[in-house]
């Protein structure tokens, strides 16, 4: 794709972006193209920080941001859009004032909203390209069928841990994500970076690619990634390319536009075991002195953001193993006669581990997933 | 031996090794000789015996949907990839 180059760039432009102009793959004609040219970026952190800071400092003309969250300090390991400062406040009016700090004459349109099914067309009809930088695959789903629907090309990034991915879906020309991942893993398998974490600099990695792919299709450049996914391992510090195919049967892009219906993605369980307790009734509980015992799973470290009074401290993958050596036997401090909750930070790993005590022969009528896990918690940090 | 390149999501089941090498003919054989180091790991790459739907598997940088999927012949000298969905960000 390329968009209808500007008019004309003003005496300050020329300046500014003099070391894009002197690019003969770029130059002029590819700068008044970026200035003609407008981006949506749903989420503004991890991966839509830096994708913002250079998309802004790169000269796109007009830019939306999505995002209904304020700044919190546990963003600020990896969010580098947001600081200090502006603790508290939307993230889509703090990612503002750092873009126009690089970029005055850019123009930005601030939704500070979550993308949903009642807005996703309205927002993604209105820009040239979109930029996935979500935290959740509900969303990304949302985002790909949107841009299949009304033929937009979506700039995707994921990270996890320390792996990145990045490709660009446009299904007029290759493979959507449907056509990659037909739908999101069951909860159990599917981690956030709250859950298991995220090396900081993983989405500056890939949100910088993002971007890097942004402006290629808007200034008409170069080859995007288009059937091609980037795999980064960032602890091998390896880059590798593949090439990834188009599913004829693929339940979105095989079909025409106007019947393509968006619809609601819902995260499962693949088989949910035993109960769950919701934290207020877990509080009311323990007030009751009722006799219950309680095991966080997390990992040591994440104890030192807190534990819920008198819990058992017993690491997953310890206690997979305690199970296994275990022969069917109860584990010391976990009878099987007494009810159990299990906690983790998200309640994933605890549902996992409930499956493992089933397996080991607890009763599943006495086994309890924390919901939400620590995170719902009260006064726990939560990230 | 092929090589089976792990994300990192999924290196706990393989002591933390990023590569592993194993002796396989074909992708099915190659996953099913990795999927033996544990049950939690059977689990998250099959369900019974199809590669879940979450999962994607190259073969020297090229999606085995391109190829001949599971049957997929590789040998000493291929790379297997194993892509999983990650939603992070």
């Amino acid at each position: 794709m390329r968009t209808d180059p500007a008019p004309s760039l003003s005496d300050a432009e020329l300046r500014r972006f003099g070391r894009h102009l002197v690019l003969p793959e770029f130059g002029i004609e590819g700068q008044r193209r970026l200035k003609a040219g407008s981006a949506l970026l749903i989420g503004l952190g991890g991966l839509g920080s830096p994708a913002a800071l250079y998309l802004a400092a790169a000269g796109v003309g007009r830019i939306g941001l999505v995002d209904a969250d304020v700044v919190e300090e546990t963003n600020l390991q990896r969010q580098i859009a947001h600081g200090y400062a502006v603790l508290g406040k939307p993230k889509i009016d703090s990612a503002r004032t750092r873009m126009l700090d690089l970029n005055p004459d850019l123009v930005i349109e601030r939704h500070r909203m979550r993308l949903d099914l009642e807005n996703a067309v309205e927002l993604i009809s209105q820009y040239d390209v979109i930029i996935d930088g979500t935290d959740n695959f509900p969303t990304r789903y949302l985002v790909n069928d949107t841009c299949v629907k009304l033929g937009k090309p979506n700039v995707f990034g994921g990270v996890l841990r320390f792996d990145g991915q990045l490709s660009v879906f446009d299904a007029r020309h290759g493979p959507c994500y449907r056509c990659i991942f037909p739908e999101p893993p069951p909860i159990e398998f599917s981690p956030n970076c709250a859950e298991a974490g995220v090396l900081g600099v993983m989405p500056g990695v890939i949100g910088c690619l993002q971007a890097t792919e942004a402006i290629k299709l808007l200034a008409g450049i170069g080859t995007p990634m288009i059937g091609r996914m980037l795999i980064y391992d960032g602890l091998d510090l390896s880059f590798n390319t593949m090439r990834i195919a188009k599913d004829s049967d693929c339940r979105v892009c095989s079909k025409a536009s106007e019947d393509i219906v968006l619809t609601e993605t819902v995260m499962v369980c693949a088989a949910p075991v035993g109960g769950t307790i919701r934290a207020e009734a877990l509080q009311g509980r323990l007030d009751a002195q009722e006799p219950l015992i309680i095991v966080d799973v997390r990992s040591p470290d994440e104890w030192l953001t807190g534990r819920i009074p008198g819990s058992i401290g017993f690491p997953k993958p310890e206690l997979e193993k305690a199970l296994a050596q275990a022969n069917g036997a109860p584990l010391s401090g976990l009878p099987m006669d007494q009810d159990i909750i299990v906690a983790c930070q998200s309640g994933m790993r605890s549902s996992a581990s409930i499956k493992f005590l089933v397996a080991a022969g607890y009763d599943p009528k006495r086994l309890f997933n924390l919901e939400q896990g620590m995170s719902a918690w009260p006064g726990h940090v939560t990230f | 031996m092929a090589v089976i390149l792990v994300p990192s999501s999924l290196r706990r089941y393989s002591d933390q090794q990023s590569r592993l090498s194993l002796s396989a003919g074909t992708i099915a054989e190659a996953l099913a000789r990795f999927a033996e180091r544990s049950k939690d790991l059977q689990n998250h790459l099959f369900a019974g015996k199809t590669l879940r739907n979450f999962v994607v598997v190259c073969k020297n940088g090229k999606d085995i949907r391109l190829l001949n999927g599971m049957e997929t012949p590789i040998g000493d000298t291929d790379e297997v990839q194993i892509i999983a969905s990650v939603a992070g960000g």
